[in-house]
């Protein structure tokens, strides 16, 4: 075991989309809650309360399976602008204990609590500060991991739920850890259990004592990260900038019913695009790699992409490349989810320009609008592609590109018209 | 418990206490509703516009959904929930 004296904190809230949805509704209080990330036949729990978990329900699941297993919950529809500034909120609270604060996603976070010990008391001493500024401010619970490293802090977080505070010594580690099934460590999946199981390895010490020179032949540089994981080593440090670090940008949607239409799957994707482009032009960056998955509607899961000569940002060029890919490994099957990422990113100075490409021409109109979108927000103007399907009445009917009369256009809508732009 | 979409303009009785806003009432289809309870609020971008959600409630524990637009600082019922 690695000896460390670094004081390392995890900080995850508990259930804690379902738990802001409860703190605003008080009728929701003490009873089972899904929050679900859309409507439709295929909602899926995007978070449950622990209400519900108790009873099994776990993150992830369909809807008719989580009401299966807990009929008398509560449905809500979820909020992602609420959830955000929730998070925004609570790392301006982290911040006031230390300035080592590293998002990990929407609901927890790593802090380095190394160099404020001899200020703010021991691990443990600021851990219940940190709680009970949380519920003053906000009025939710968190629970927290504190151990040696991050990889450490994030299992020990998961110990102790809801409300928990869990603090692991380095020198417990093996107790601790070793003792727990190989799954039960980051960074080890469904598949990867399956594999690991397949070697005989079924706990976290048969990972550690498994020749590490096997692992690697066998799983190549992550075997050996993970064998170095089982001894409970991780010298990666708390980076308040590594989540500006952007790798890939991508949208997912799971469908409000399975579709085979190849029109819709198309409109899907452009709707996708334009959702990827709006976010790498806002962040100033293009991508060379086109990602399309797919979830077909009897679960089975494909994945494929293409790299191109340049980068781009541009919604029509994604969404082509990404149709291309879907026709190309489509075989007629209906389809549950689609989902969209571009990675291999760089800045978008750094484009190259492309004689054959229509670039030149498109980008004023591109930038006109995305200014647009900057003044007065993404649903002011949208792809006239998107507007095809408006009699479809699927999705909430968007406002027609470069249309700047939105009434007008809105108009339009409520007839049921469709607007071509050439 | 039953949500209810409204999205409809709402005369609002509120504090600007520094710092922050309060509802303390508000009229929907002319009838007036007292904000008894200020469960939550949050904020959210519409383009460069702040907009002002609150999640309140009344002494019937009916909760609603309100929003304050900056872009023509206006007051909308969002949503409403009741048992």
């Amino acid at each position: 075991m690695v000896l460390s004296n670094r004081i390392i904190a995890l900080i995850d809230m508990d259930a804690f989309f379902a738990q802001i949805e409860q703190r605003h509704n008080p009728a929701l209080r003490g009873k089972p809650v899904f929050v679900l990330g859309g409507p439709g036949r295929h909602a899926v729990v995007t978070a449950a309360s622990y209400e519900a978990k108790r009873l099994g329900v776990k993150s992830g699941m369909s809807l008719p399976e989580a009401k299966t297993l807990c009929p008398y919950a509560i449905t809500v529809i979820g909020n992602q602008d609420k959830y955000l500034d929730y998070c925004y909120r609570l790392l301006n609270i982290y911040q006031e204990f230390t300035d080592l604060v590293e998002p990990y996603s929407i609901d927890e976070a790593f802090l380095d609590l190394t160099a404020v010990q001899r200020l703010l008391g021991t691990p443990e001493q600021i851990a219940l500060k940190i709680k009970a500024r949380i519920r003053q401010a906000l009025d939710l619970t968190c629970s927290i991991g504190i151990g040696p490293n991050k990889l450490i802090a994030k299992m020990a977080a998961d110990w102790h739920k809801p409300d928990g505070l869990t603090i692991v010594a380095p020198q417990d580690l093996p107790a601790i850890i070793w003792r727990l099934p190989v799954e039960e460590l980051i960074g080890v999946g469904q598949r990867m259990k399956i594999h690991l199981n397949n070697l005989g390895i079924k706990t976290i010490e048969d990972l550690a004592k498994y020749p590490v020179y096997q692992l690697k032949a066998r799983f190549g540089k992550y075997g050996e990260v993970l064998h170095q994981f089982a001894w409970g080593i991780d010298d990666s440090p708390v980076d308040p900038k590594s989540f500006a670090e952007v790798k890939s940008v991508g949208h997912s949607y799971t469908l409000p019913k399975d579709i085979a239409d190849l029109e819709l799957i198309r409109w899907y994707l452009y709707w996708l695009s334009s959702k990827v482009a709006r976010r790498l032009q806002k962040q100033n960056l293009t991508g060379r790699t086109i990602h399309l998955s797919v979830r077909t509607a009897d679960f089975n899961y494909f994945g494929v992409q293409t790299s191109l000569p340049e980068s781009t940002n541009y919604p029509q060029k994604i969404a082509n490349i990404a149709y291309e890919l879907f026709v190309k490994n489509y075989r007629g099957m209906s389809v549950r989810l689609l989902g969209v990422s571009v990675s291999n990113l760089s800045p978008q100075t750094k484009m190259q320009l492309n004689l054959f490409y229509d670039k030149l021409k498109m980008a004023p109109v591109l930038n006109a609008i995305a200014q647009l979108k900057d003044k007065y927000g993404d649903e002011i103007i949208e792809l006239a592609t998107l507007l095809l399907q408006n009699k479809k009445r699927w999705l909430r009917p968007k406002v027609g590109c470069f249309l700047t009369n939105r009434e007008k256009g809105e108009e339009i809508f409520k007839k049921g018209g469709e607007i071509y732009v050439s | 418990m039953n949500y209810q979409p409204v999205n409809e303009p709402i005369t609002v009785d509120c504090l600007f206490k520094n710092p922050g806003i309060l509802p303390k009432a508000f009229v929907w289809r002319n009838r007036a509703y007292q904000v008894t309870n200020i469960n939550g609020q949050w904020q959210r971008r519409e383009g460069k516009f702040l907009v002002y959600c609150f999640a309140v409630s009344d002494a019937h524990s009916n909760t609603y959904e309100i929003e304050f637009n900056t872009k023509d600082m206006r007051w909308r019922l969002i949503k409403v929930a009741f048992e």
